[in-house]
């Protein structure tokens, strides 16, 4: 299982006094992570580089309305996720892609194994991914990278817990059919 | 064998060096008035570059059509410019007939004013009284 950022000692009360050492920290913390959720999602460079800076300015302004100090990492995603949205509304094209609401399976069943990758197939598993709708490839990027738990993840995406459930439930599925059939 | 994780991290690791100058701009804010020409600059003219853009245009089609049209005015002056004076006369007639109907009759010479009449002493002033 992954080190997830709410077991961590980051130093956001700090942040939260106006400490750029503090700042530098968190953003050398998340800068991969947010950068690489981003990008999967945009699939541009520079169009990525741009939102996370928007992010982290974002951040250190808003902060304030950060309410919880171990949230802090789903708080950030979610500004991100924003950026996002807002990038794609601005370019009128891909929003209602992630907007569009997944069907709800009647039970989710969480696959507790993880995913391994053995080298000569990453080339594959990342051209698996992009073939995944993006409300799909949104919340199973938001699970491998951060392995954010689902509530963490509806907050992010701003959907219900249900949706979420049902999105991951049919990443996984559709991700495991199109690796079976390579 | 590698989690997705790692292979997405992999994939992305190039650039970190960008990443690293992005938080290091980010976690020392500017003072607040650089942040607030800059968010200006931003909202007001470069998003809605485009459309300044467009408006720019605009202006320049009128400059250019207003330089055209005074470009042609001389020609036009010199045309008329033979009943110029007539018409400029014709232009001031008005006006004449209208202050010669409001001029009202030359003003009087006033009278001088009279000196006060002289009184008579104090001790020479004659007090009557009438009882009805």
């Amino acid at each position: 299982m992954l080190v997830v950022a709410e077991h961590e000692q980051l130093p956001v009360a700090q942040a939260r006094a106006g400490e750029p050492a503090a700042w530098e920290r968190l953003f050398r913390r998340y800068r991969l992570p947010v950068y690489v959720y981003v990008f999967e999602l945009v699939h541009d460079e520079q169009a990525s580089l741009d939102i996370v800076q928007e992010t982290f300015i974002a951040a250190t302004r808003n902060i304030g309305g950060l309410r919880e100090d171990g949230k802090f990492g789903g708080w950030l995603f979610g500004i991100a996720h924003q950026k996002c949205i807002q990038r794609w509304r601005k370019q009128d094209r891909e929003s209602a892609a992630l907007e569009q609401a997944a069907q709800e399976p009647d039970e989710f069943e969480d696959d507790a194994s993880e995913l391994l990758i053995r080298r000569e197939q990453e080339a594959e598993f990342m051209s698996l991914l992009e073939q995944l709708p993006l409300p799909h490839r949104s919340v199973l990027l938001l699970h491998f990278i951060e392995d954010f738990s689902l509530e963490e993840i509806a907050r992010i995406t701003e959907t219900s817990l249900g949706t979420v459930k049902s999105r991951l439930h049919y990443a996984k599925k559709n991700l495991r059919k199109l690796w079976e059939e390579k | 064998m590698k989690t997705p994780r790692e292979v997405l991290f992999q994939r992305h690791r190039a650039v970190e060096a960008k990443l690293d100058a992005i938080s290091r701009a980010a976690a020392r804010p500017s003072p607040r008035a650089v942040n607030f020409l800059r968010d200006f600059w931003l909202e007001v003219f470069w998003t809605p570059r485009r459309i300044w853009a467009g408006l720019a245009a605009v202006w320049l089609v009128i400059l250019a059509a207003n330089l055209d049209f005074h470009a042609g005015a001389p020609r036009m002056t010199a045309a008329v410019s033979p009943n110029a004076g007539g018409f400029l006369i014709a232009l001031h007639e008005p006006e004449q007939v209208m202050a010669e109907f409001t001029r009202g009759p030359a003003p009087q010479k006033a009278e001088p004013p009279k000196p006060p009449a002289a009184l008579p002493p104090r001790s020479a002033r004659h007090v009557e009284f009438r009882i009805i």
